[in-house]
């Protein structure tokens, strides 16, 4: 069945992010865009034929007023995306409107944060803080060098607008082993496996993978250890290296979805994979793979629980 | 003797071998050989070492290969048994050891005790603290006194960038392995990790640091 997704808002930078974000997300073998009006009849007759290898296809649709009709039929997904004016339609499968983009917690510690972070480099960023932290995705990493990159561009005192922020913000939604690392602490095994699969369209990124996971199970090791030691908040985060509001988030989303040999042994197992890839065995995709595997169905389980 | 035109040092990079074998071929501009040096061989990779194999083993007459390595064991068997003599430099006795440390200013004699008569690891030792530092933090990491999971990685870890840092990192790390009182699989998982750092060059050295931190922390 298709999936429909309405996206509007004022910012229209931040509408464009979150629509390409959607088209990412959906693992689309095919990303099609379209500016309506102009091209309505050929987003109609584009959308009704399907394709003779069935795929999975994103249609964007964009500065529509209206939401054209959609084929109910097949595994399509129609991002259609307006301006300031909100669309409603009953038939939609969900809707997404900015702000609400998406549910982060403590949104509020990160928009806070990044105003500090704007006093620091001496600018008020507080006219685009909330849009930093959409365009983001709640990335703290991404957020620094987006703030870096902001001071360096503007003179100090200067209060930043939407309009000095759009031609420096970067917008790339391309798909990184975050991803992978957040379905795996989500148990969402399948879509894990199918990013990780996404990632390898772009070549090996085997070691990126890698990499990537094995940082996340270092710090959830010390993670485990610090709850287990009953550490306060404050020496919590100065041991993991982030924010305090940081530290509460992984807390309460990550902390107790694995055992403590069950993360040694995953250190054990990536950092065995990592030498394996550089000495360039076959078989590192296939283990990396079992070990996505057994660590995402710990977290389901626990979950369930 | 050589001239300059018939001695190379061959390049550690991907196309070390491939020049190598260029400049073999080639015969002598002056002398009688023309000389290939493969300098601290077991720092390339098993491939890389792979990629010598032939010229190893059918030279041509006019050539000479010199192949240097810290430790022959460490060479890929394949490459090291066809090496036709094997020359082993001991390390300095202590009194020849005290005569090279007085040659660089300041002399530190701690550090001479580290390095166990090796003076190359003490030209590259000297003066640069964090490396008396790591020897100290991993004698304390395996004799218990220090949780090294709970501590931050060492310096000299996270400030490896060439293999001749990678290289005196798994000689501190050995030579402080095997010299501490402690628990054997704290002995066992820092010689793990300098085996890793020595036979796999692109490993990243903090990550698999915190393996052997993780391997020796009690409260894991």
């Amino acid at each position: 069945m298709s999936t429909l997704v309405l996206i509007s808002g004022e910012e229209e930078f931040l509408v464009e992010r979150a629509a390409r974000e959607e088209a990412v997300l959906s693992l689309s073998s095919e990303v099609l865009e379209y500016d309506l009006p102009g091209h309505l009849d050929r987003f109609l007759f584009e959308s009704q034929t399907f394709p003779l290898d069935p795929c999975k296809r994103a249609f964007i649709l964009w500065g529509a007023k209206d939401v054209p009709p959609v084929p109910a039929v097949g595994d399509d997904l129609f991002i259609v995306v307006s301006g300031k004016k909100v669309l409603k339609d009953p038939k939609a499968a969900r809707s997404v409107q900015f702000p609400k983009l998406k549910s982060y917690s403590d949104n509020n510690d990160v928009v806070r944060w990044i105003t500090k972070e704007g006093e620091r480099f001496n600018i008020d960023l507080s006219r685009i803080a909330g849009a930093l932290f959409v365009n983001s995705g709640g990335s703290l990493r991404k957020l620094s060098s987006e703030i870096e990159k902001i001071s360096m561009a503007v003179p100090g005192g200067t209060v930043v607008s939407p309009e000095d922020a759009r031609p420096l913000m970067c917008f790339s939604t391309e798909l990184t082993p975050k991803e992978v690392v957040d379905s795996v602490c989500e148990g969402h095994t399948a879509r894990a496996l199918a990013f990780y699969d996404k990632l390898q369209d772009g070549g090996d990124e085997t070691g990126w993978v890698i990499a990537y996971m094995q940082r996340h199970v270092i710090q959830q090791l010390k993670l485990e250890l610090l709850l287990g030691q009953k550490a306060s908040d404050d020496v919590s985060s100065a041991a993991l290296g982030v924010p305090v509001f940081v530290f509460r988030k992984i807390r309460i989303a990550r902390g107790g979805l694995w055992s403590r040999p069950s993360l040694k042994a995953g250190l054990e197992a990536l950092c065995d994979l990592d030498v394996a890839h550089k000495r360039g065995d076959s078989f590192v995709r296939f283990g990396l793979e079992s070990e996505i595997v057994r660590l995402s169905e710990e977290a389901k389980d626990v979950k369930r629980r | 003797m050589a001239s300059d035109q018939d001695l190379m040092f061959a390049s550690s990079g991907p196309n070390g071998a491939r020049e190598a074998r260029d400049f073999a071929f080639v015969e002598p501009v002056h002398g009688d050989f023309r000389i290939l040096a493969v300098e601290d061989a077991s720092s390339l990779s098993e491939p890389a070492q792979d990629a010598y194999l032939k010229l190893l083993e059918e030279p041509p007459p006019s050539l000479r290969i010199v192949v240097t390595t810290s430790d022959d064991g460490l060479l890929h068997p394949a490459m090291r048994s066809r090496l036709s003599r094997v020359i082993r430099w001991s390390p300095l006795s202590v009194p020849d050891m005290d005569l090279f440390v007085s040659t660089i200013e300041p002399p530190d004699h701690d550090l001479a005790r580290i390095v166990r008569g090796r003076p190359g690891l003490y030209s590259l030792t000297h003066s640069k603290s964090y490396y008396k530092d790591l020897f100290a933090f991993v004698v304390a990491s395996i004799s218990g006194s220090v949780d090294p999971f709970q501590s931050p990685v060492p310096d000299a870890i996270e400030k490896i960038s060439n293999p001749d840092d990678r290289s005196v990192v798994s000689h501190l790390c050995r030579f402080a392995a095997l010299s501490s009182a402690g628990r054997p699989e704290s002995v066992k998982a820092v010689l793990s990790f300098c085996s890793t750092l020595s036979s796999s060059v692109s490993v990243s050295p903090s990550t698999h640091w915190v393996r052997a931190a993780a391997r020796m922390s009690v409260s894991l």
